[in-house]
């Protein structure tokens, strides 16, 4: 296999996922504001037109198909209504599976894109769109075009350029052409064509549907279509060939960072050496660093994902279980924007499935119940994921009925279980965690087995993490789940306080001023800072607080960095700012205990360490010492 | 020597700091590294000097001198190595002791030649005299202890 043709297709399917997801969120965001996001539509339509050019261009003609049958819909609509979503929903799904080599035949992937196909086609108003998209079976894979136009071929303004360009839509093409009747130039008559063409296209057609783009010049042109290599019937479905669990990638990482430090060791020797020699083993000292920075990228490249990752499919599950459980929903997620362990990310995957599931089977209400209720007709489902201390902190919660303390109850009694104190909430909400408890009287599609929350709690303690429900019976409920990470990838402002480099995390910074003596003043023992807004918010000294020694401060390169932090504003003052920079962050645990203020280590690109602040720990503890 | 069947558990290696001598068994050592850069952190007591990134690890470091209140003196270039040490029955938890010198390997045999002292320390095992030296024996369960006690 030619390596550089996989890199290239893995990066296809990578960025035509991407594109995937875009238009999915697209498609969902309409179902709840369509007038909005209608605005947005051009965009999606450019999506899709690039989609659907570059799956030609790497031969997947069936992605092609059904992004062309998409912007057909697309083309038609001004609005989308509920089966308008659901065809494209259920397109971009096919899309999908197509580039997650699904193990599906061949034959069931053509059924399962002609039935795509179908469906979006019926949603044109166009007869003949059908006609259009509608393919036949694939008769080849590589093709030969000889297309020879007749010397008259210009007369009634066909162009033999536009027909050549037309079969870049299939896939790609490779042109040769032939000019062995080109007369000399006093004999050259601009109105003929002398040139003839030949074509080697590599797309999986039907012969008909390549023919079919000769069709309206066949009587002033020599067209020969002969096919050089037969489709690829059954796809080969290749497991990964290279092993590489988590041992292997901490081993690796290891190996990385030890060479690290062992460059930096070697700087220090240099000194010992005459200036040539210095120039020369700095020159390679820095090439050995770039190139070890380089394979510590690729390394937590293949380590890490971004947290978004393990909810990326939550929005379309709650479209589906809408659909499916006609209960109306609004899935409100904020998710931090920081990297994790795929381990973490990919074992969330399914707590958060069966937390979505439950919600939706136990948890909202039918419209007509949360009416009689008094609560909005559209159920809530609010998820924040975001990383405090050292632990990655999930809170789920729905705005549905809440713990049905009595069926609980009967269920506990049923299942054996002592029941001495029935007002002992945090029991009740204990119980559900158990294997088989399900309250639910009949098992369904969607839960109902007792097979769910026992799971959830299994994966979440495998992870070294813990659950916990709070619920208020009638008003929702909320499951919180704590996992501890040792690392993440996150983007942080360095800044600079009495010679020390110090990380904050970048979510949390609002804005940067010089320093400015009008804007910081002394009230009641305490330091302010005035904002532009002329709010006044504290000014804590970092230096201070990291207990580092005093130092005068040079105020031409202080700067105060002005914080927000769960909509608390405050303010640091710095000796001075250094670069932003996507960061490697390491837990002090588990070779030492955490540290209040602390969120962890922040590993420099050059190796050095730097601490991460904890920008909630610093006010609260700012706010402790002050006695607010 | 008497015998030739000595394991891992009964060889201890000596350390010097700051002119005072330490054992730990050779078991309980993953390497000896020379002094990497260390990260101060606040709030921590005096003698957990910082933590250091080895073996793809953020570990913290400990001054003896301070811990045993020996000696007030800090200054890195009289400690230039790092020993980094396992918990003996956690070989997933380290903790590194920044040093002078590493000098002989002992064996217990020998230990059992020398005359005891009171332990001045919970941290220390025993104290022998070798050479009319003081000699502390480590316990590394209870320095891995004393450092994850949260002093907060």
């Amino acid at each position: 296999m030619n390596p550089s043709l996989s890199s290239a297709t893995a990066a296809f399917h990578q960025e035509a996922l991407q594109t995937l997801q875009q238009i999915e969120d697209w498609t969902l965001s309409s179902i709840h504001n369509p007038s909005a996001v209608m605005e947005q539509q051009a965009e999606t339509f450019r999506l899709l037109h690039s989609l659907k050019g570059t799956a030609a261009s790497f031969g997947n003609e069936s992605i092609a198909q059904v992004c062309h049958a998409i912007e057909n819909v697309l083309d038609d609509k001004t609005q989308l209504k509920t089966q308008d979503s659901e065809a494209l929903l259920m397109a971009i799904d096919y899309c999908r599976h197509i580039l997650s080599n699904s193990p599906l035949s061949p034959e069931q992937h053509d059924e399962h894109r002609d039935e795509c196909i179908a469906r979006l086609n019926k949603l044109v108003n166009d007869p003949n769109s059908a006609n259009q998209t509608q393919p036949g079976e694939p008769s080849g894979s590589v093709w030969q075009i000889d297309f020879a136009p007749y010397a008259r071929f210009f007369e009634n303004g066909h162009d033999p350029l536009r027909i050549i360009r037309s079969l870049r839509n299939f896939g790609p093409i490779k042109v040769s052409v032939f000019t062995e009747k080109l007369p000399e130039f006093a004999d050259f008559d601009p109105f003929q064509c002398y040139l003839r063409w030949q074509i080697t296209l590599k797309a999986e057609l039907d012969y008909h549907q390549l023919a079919a783009q000769f069709e309206w010049v066949k009587h002033i042109c020599d067209v020969t279509i002969d096919i050089l290599a037969l489709p690829q019937k059954k796809r080969v479905i290749e497991p990964n060939r290279y092993k590489l669990n988590e041992a292997n990638l901490e081993a690796l990482l290891t190996v990385s960072q030890t060479l690290q430090s062992q460059l930096q060791q070697t700087v220090a020797l240099t000194n010992q050496l005459n200036q040539t020699d210095k120039i020369r083993l700095s020159r390679r000292n820095h090439a050995m660093k770039r190139q070890q920075q380089l394979l510590q990228q690729q390394l937590l490249h293949i380590a890490m994902c971004p947290l978004a990752d393990a909810f990326a499919r939550l929005p379309r599950m709650a479209f589906d279980l809408a659909n499916k459980t006609a209960k109306p929903v609004q899935l409100n997620m904020d998710i931090a924007p920081i990297e994790l362990d795929s381990f973490i990310v990919n074992s969330l995957i399914d707590p958060l499935t069966h937390l979505l599931r439950n919600a939706m089977a136990h948890g909202i209400e039918v419209a007509e119940h949360r009416q009689q209720q008094g609560k909005p007709l559209t159920g809530q489902i609010h998820i924040s994921a975001e990383q405090a201390e050292d632990q990655l902190i999930i809170r789920f919660s729905d705005d549905g009925a809440g713990l049905a303390e009595d069926k609980i109850l009967v269920k506990a009694k049923q299942m054996g279980i002592n029941i001495q104190d029935l007002s002992d909430k945090p029991k009740i909400s204990e119980w559900i965690f158990r294997a088989g408890f399900s309250t639910s009287q009949s098992a369904d599609a969607i839960s109902g087995r007792g097979v769910g929350l026992d799971v959830v709690k299994q994966h979440v303690t495998d992870m070294g993490g813990d659950i916990e429900l709070v619920s208020n019976q009638g008003r929702g409920c909320c499951f919180i789940i704590k996992i501890p990470v040792l690392r993440s990838l996150m983007d942080v402002q360095l800044i600079r306080i009495k010679d020390q480099t110090v990380a904050l995390p970048l979510i949390h910074l609002i804005d940067s001023y010089l320093w400015d003596n009008a804007r910081v003043i002394w009230l009641n023992g305490k330091q302010w800072f005035i904002t532009d807004e002329n709010q006044q918010v504290p000014l804590i000294d970092v230096g201070r607080f990291l207990q580092l020694p005093d130092t005068e401060r040079n105020e031409q390169f202080a700067h105060i960095l002005l914080v927000n932090v769960d909509k608390r504003f405050f303010a640091l003052c710095v000796d001075s700012m250094a670069e932003q920079m996507h960061l490697l962050i390491k837990s002090l645990r588990p070779h030492y205990h955490h540290i209040n203020g602390i969120k962890g280590i922040a590993i420099l690109p050059e190796g050095d360490l730097a601490l991460l602040l904890d920008s909630s720990k610093l006010l609260m503890s700012y706010e402790m010492v002050s006695g607010n | 020597m008497s015998s030739n069947s000595h394991s891992d558990k009964d060889i201890y290696q000596v350390m010097l700091l700051n002119h005072q001598h330490y054992a730990v068994p050779v078991k309980s050592i993953i390497s000896v590294l020379a002094l990497e850069k260390i990260l101060s952190l606040p709030d921590t007591p005096n003698w957990v000097t910082g933590v250091v990134h080895v073996r793809n690890a953020i570990v913290p470091v400990v001054n003896l001198s301070f811990l045993f209140e020996i000696d007030s003196l800090s200054d890195e270039s009289r400690h230039p190595l790092l020993v980094l040490l396992r918990h003996p029955h956690d070989s997933q938890r380290w903790l590194a002791l920044c040093l002078t010198d590493i000098t002989q390997l002992i064996d217990t045999e020998q230990l059992a030649e020398t005359s005891l002292r009171s332990s001045p320390h919970p941290c220390v095992k025993h104290v022998v005299d070798i050479d009319s030296q003081p000699l502390h024996l480590l316990d590394i369960s209870k320095l891995f202890e004393q450092l994850m006690k949260d002093p907060g």
